[in-house]
């Protein structure tokens, strides 16, 4: 059997480069990708961690924070078109109207 | 055979955050964590949660990726494909598909050999997930409800047009 | 029966919710204010069931929901909060042209979700009624479609804050895999057990707090609070810069308070949060002195306010962390109320230069925002006196000097930039014209009962200490 630590190693350093690539990259939409991929990283030590204790607990906090996914998608797409519609960009660096 | 798997798909997993890191195209992005969430499931399998692994591809790849590659397409950025990157469209549709062989053949695994086929008492099988969640994890159920129609009421206002009401 | 009865709060809040998303279609565009008035009777409903569950420590669903006086208390405060924003939004929308019956709703389900939070002593309830208060104040910040600030505050709000839920999420993750469940009361049992802190829960812990820092916005975690306190409709800026930091303070209150009895490295994370708490007095209040927009000033002030909570939650005295937050609603949202109150059709008046002479031309608000913003900078008689002098010599108590100095001469500063208004106020001649729209009952009765209310503070405060002191008493950290 792989031991439960390969999986822990594996989501900590999905959570790393996704909060690394959060702050490398410039547009809107793959930095919300980014926050995905920490999600998901959250996601795979749940169900690591739930194995190792063998109860189902931390199967049931995945299906939570799935559905939380699902709902910030939703939130974050309609502001992130909002934005579009106004500005007809999505980069990150033109999100500059308020300074100081 | 498991560690197999799992140096596979964590090479995979890892080498799709690092592409997304170093793609400019936003189309490519999201198919790059559609692959991640892929091999995550793969994943989710390798440590007996079956259920989880199909939610993880029908909700988070099947239901939220397709709503981001939508959003993706409405707003157009008319940069286009640059002609160069065409053939890692091909490795990279090549890819995907070795990775949903295996994805298949490890799920279709409890059907070639029934012996260890999961049977209904197995941790992770959808009654225990279901009795725990309709018992001990019944009040934090019923929030995501007030959770999904806060997040519908504000995708709604947010993205309808100001004269239609 | 009991626990429906416990339910009572937060299934009238969602059930107003919905009620005023159904009438939001058959009520006409101008007759909207009328979802205010239900949504107002509906909050007293709740807060009437807070009241009466008062004393009764009510625990269901695995204690999943925990209502102590603790989470009433809070619940309460946040409910006048509402009712009080509720107030000031119904000439505010009509006039920005942001008159959707929507608004009430989400503020409705705001409420709801920090409700949730604070009555919960599990992080995995306390996680998801975070989001549903997130995900209704991503909503709430963006509501002016027309103005672009208004949508690029949601977006940093919304970027900068799923961002950090994805820190609390892995932090659960690995205080989950140390412990095996996500109940503050098994987390802290199990750092009983053992000498010292693993790497993991460290990690876990740390993760958490960064988290709820975001969501309080504590320096260095603060990036995102003036944009977004700028852009949003100003009476959701007064809702942001009370609500989300009060419960975010209440949750650090049952998780820190019985970990510092408990853990050996506490130290640790003591010195991380105490860092914390100096940095958020010192950054909040310099920055604020250069500001020349009312709302980012405000802001400003409340970071720094933020880190003076920090000092309370250091100190380990709940109570006067609590009376704290009681004064500071009433001086804060009367402070966003007088702003409010100088605009008229589409246009708001928040630049510094638009206050000159203010003081002369509408005397009574010029009176009343006075009266707030010496709370604010901690005057006496006025509450933010009280409060201060409350925080501070509880600090003192504990032994923390050294941070009280620091916390003292903040303060000194910041009565820099809010004497600066009260300045421009009466000692400027106006520049140019200021002429608002004086038609806003609702507004007024807010003014006038933020007055009572920091002066009662400031004079007075027996009764409500007396309340905080049975509602610190019941805190059981299960």
């Amino acid at each position: 059997m792989v031991p439960t630590s390969y999986f822990i190693i594996l989501s900590a350093i999905l959570f790393v480069l996704g909060a690394f690539a959060f702050f490398v990259k410039r547009d809107l939409i793959t930095q919300f990708l980014c926050i995905e991929v920490m999600l998901s990283a959250a996601n795979l030590a749940f169900i690591a961690f739930a194995k190792s204790a063998s109860s189902l607990d931390g199967q049931i906090i995945v299906i939570f924070i799935i559905t939380v996914a699902a709902a910030e998608a939703a939130v974050g797409l309609a502001i992130i078109l909002l934005v579009y519609r106004q500005k007809k960009t999505i980069k990150s660096e033109d999100m500059n109207l308020m300074k100081g | 055979m498991a560690h197999f798997l799992f140096f596979l798909l964590a090479i995979v997993c890892i080498g799709a955050v690092v592409a997304m890191i170093f793609s400019k195209n936003q189309a490519y992005n999201a198919l790059f964590i559609i692959l991640l969430f892929v091999c995550l499931a793969g994943l989710f399998g390798l440590l007996n949660a079956p259920f989880i692994a199909v939610i993880q591809i029908i909700v988070y790849a099947g239901g939220i990726m397709v709503l981001f590659l939508f959003v993706i397409m409405m707003i157009d950025l008319q940069e286009g494909i640059p002609p160069e990157r065409k053939r890692w469209t091909i490795g990279l549709s090549f890819l995907i598909a070795g990775v949903l062989i295996i994805e298949l053949l490890f799920a279709l695994k409890g059907f070639l050999f029934p012996a260890q086929a999961a049977t209904a008492g197995s941790p992770g099988s959808p009654t225990d997930l279901g009795r725990l969640l309709f018992t001990k994890y019944l009040y934090p159920f019923e929030i995501t409800s007030v959770l999904i129609i806060v997040a519908l009421v504000g995708a709604m206002i947010l993205v309808k047009k100001k004269d239609s009401d | 029966m009991n626990s429906l009865n416990a339910m009572f709060p937060l299934l009238t809040l969602i059930v107003g919710a919905l009620l005023v998303l159904i009438l939001e279609v058959s009520i006409k565009r101008e007759n909207k204010t009328y979802l205010a008035f239900i949504s107002i009777i509906f909050l007293m409903i709740c807060g009437f069931f807070c009241v009466q569950s008062w004393g009764k420590d009510f625990s269901y669903f695995n204690n999943h929901l925990y209502l102590d006086n603790f989470a009433l208390f809070f619940s309460i405060v946040l409910i006048i909060t509402t009712i009080l924003v509720t107030l000031i939004s119904m000439k505010y929308l009509s006039l920005q042209n942001t008159n959707v019956g929507e608004y009430y709703a989400l503020l409705l389900l705001a409420l709801s979700g920090m409700l949730i939070m604070v009555s919960s002593s599990d992080l995995i309830v306390i996680f998801l009624g975070l989001e549903v208060l997130s995900m209704s104040s991503y909503t709430l910040a963006g509501l002016k479609r027309d103005d672009q600030k208004s949508s690029e505050a949601a977006l940093k709000y919304f970027l900068l804050g799923s961002f950090a839920s994805a820190f609390l999420v892995y932090g659960l993750a690995l205080l989950y895999g140390v412990s095996n469940s996500t109940s503050i009361a098994v987390i802290i049992d199990h750092f009983k057990t053992e000498s010292s802190l693993s790497f993991m829960a460290f990690a876990g812990l740390g993760l958490v707090i960064v988290g709820f820092g975001f969501k309080i916005a504590v320096v260095p975690f603060h990036m995102w609070t003036p944009d977004v306190y700028q852009g949003a409709p100003t009476p959701i800026t007064a809702f942001f810069s009370i609500g989300p930091k009060a419960v975010g303070f209440a949750v650090l209150v049952r998780l820190l308070y019985p970990f510092w009895h408990v853990a050996y490295d506490s130290e640790v994370i003591f010195s991380l949060l105490w860092i914390i708490s100096a940095l958020t007095m010192i950054i909040g209040n310099l920055i604020a002195l250069r500001q020349t927009n009312i709302k980012r000033m405000l802001a400003y002030s409340s970071i720094a306010h933020a880190g003076y909570l920090m000092v309370a939650i250091l100190s380990q005295d709940t109570s006067s962390l609590m009376f704290y937050f009681v004064v500071y609603l009433f001086m804060n949202i009367g402070a966003f109320a007088a702003v409010i109150a100088l605009g008229k059709k589409d246009k708001e008046y928040l630049e510094l230069d638009d206050y000159a002479g203010i003081g002369f031309k509408y005397p009574w608000i010029g009176a009343t925002f006075a009266v707030f913003l010496f709370s604010l900078a901690g005057f006496p008689p006025t509450g933010g006196f009280l409060a201060k002098f409350y925080v501070f010599s509880a600090a003192v108590r504990e032994g923390l000097v050294s941070l009280v100095i620091i916390g003292v001469l903040a303060s000194l500063v910041s009565v820099y930039y809010y004497l600066r208004i009260i300045v421009y106020m009466y000692m400027r001649e106006p520049t140019h014209e200021v002429d608002i729209n004086l038609e806003n009952p609702a507004l007024f009765l807010v003014l006038f009962l933020c007055l009572y209310g920091v002066l009662q503070l400031g004079i007075f405060p027996g009764n409500i200490l007396l309340i905080i002191k049975q509602a610190v008493s019941s805190i059981a950290f299960l």
